[in-house]
């Protein structure tokens, strides 16, 4: 049985995943502030507040839909009063009729990545206040490099100019392209 | 006001990094799996299973504390219901004094944060899986001091040690020295 919170999480993030920024307004504090390792990597402070930030992790989601099918599956969640943990499988399986940024990497026809993951959520006044996700970005680079640790390693130093033009824009208030979080540009 | 299961994860990880050969039985179900970062090299299912979890845990905690000067743990969020009880935890490590994790020194006067989100999961009083996140690559730029070039550098020296390691299990899950004998 889902709790309250459960849903309204549901709702907001199916929204959020689809594109839907009006969504903000409604559902989340205007300080809302985004904490993941996307956002440790990218900016100085590591994190993003407000609107912006759930721009931005709209935009990171929904480029991992654009390159794979992509599922995402709570499988445990914690709840005491204004936070929510949830523990998720987030799964993108390959799909050749989705070439995008797919040029330096032969994946099998099957392949797929399951990332485990932890997202708290705090709420201030029946709205989301604060998200924070922990994930193992080096693992997950090694499962889209056959558990190749020195594979997965070249891969982040190639991945090393795009995330300092991505801190550049995101310093500048600005969005990195499509096509440019760290699960898309292999 | 800790919970009783609080108190009950603190005592148990204490004895776990005491090497306490009892402690497996007593505060961890038969089939108790964990599932973290190191983990995921070291078995082919991504998880370290039964007893052999707990001294990994041992043998993990004693690298570290041979490497720092000093380690420090702080829990800055915990939330509890029903079976389950999730732990922010911030990790701080201070003064290195010998080459880690691939980097061959480390400033002496170095501090490095980590956070770690911990979800413990509890069945008839006691646990029975725990999931440990933090991000390894993070914690490698930090280390690095930023630079992504000697984070991978240091990487790519660990990469051997955890091949080593992970063959050493022969295709299955790398198994973890018993704990010292009680004295």
């Amino acid at each position: 049985m889902k709790s309250k919170k459960s849903k309204f999480l549901d709702k907001c993030y199916d929204r959020v995943y689809a594109g839907d920024m009006t969504v903000f307004e409604e559902c989340f504090t205007p300080d809302y502030l985004l904490y993941i390792p996307e956002t440790q990597m990218m900016t100085d402070s590591g994190y993003l507040k407000g609107k912006f930030a759930l721009e931005f992790l709209s935009t990171i989601i929904r480029n991992d839909g654009l390159n794979f099918d992509r599922t995402i599956e709570t499988v445990g969640e914690v709840e005491q009063g204004d936070t929510v943990v949830r523990e998720i499988l987030y799964k993108m399986k390959r799909n050749p009729n989705k070439p995008t940024d797919m040029k330096d990497n032969e994946y099998p026809p099957d392949f797929t990545v399951t990332i485990r993951l932890l997202n708290m959520y705090k709420f201030r006044n029946g709205k989301i206040c604060e998200e924070s996700t922990f994930y193992n970005i080096l693992n997950t680079e090694m499962d889209f490099c056959g558990r190749d640790l020195k594979k997965a390693v070249a891969k982040i130093l190639r991945m090393e100019p795009m995330m300092k033009e991505a801190k550049a824009m995101l310093a500048k208030g600005k969005l990195p392209p499509m096509g440019s979080s760290p699960q898309s540009k292999k | 006001m800790r919970s009783a299961r609080s108190k009950f994860i603190d005592t148990t990880y204490e004895r776990v990094h005491g090497g306490d050969p009892d402690v497996f039985t007593e505060c961890f179900t038969p089939d108790f799996t964990y599932r973290g970062p190191e983990s995921k090299m070291m078995s082919p299912d991504g998880a370290l299973h039964g007893e052999n979890a707990i001294r990994a845990m041992y043998s993990f905690n004693n690298g570290d504390k041979g490497s720092w000067g000093k380690v420090e743990r702080e829990i800055t969020v915990e939330i509890e219901a029903e079976n389950r009880l999730f732990r922010v935890m911030r990790w701080t490590a201070k003064n290195p004094y010998k080459s880690y994790a691939g980097f061959d020194k480390l400033p002496v006067d170095m501090k490095v944060k980590t956070e770690v989100f911990i979800l413990y999961t509890f069945r008839d009083g006691k646990i029975c899986d725990e999931f440990f996140a933090y991000d390894t690559l993070g914690y490698f730029i930090d280390m690095a001091q930023g630079d992504m070039k000697k984070a991978a550098a240091a990487l790519s020296n660990f990469a051997p040690m955890m091949e080593n390691q992970k063959a050493s299990g022969a295709g299955g899950e790398v198994q973890f020295p018993a704990f010292p004998a009680k004295k």
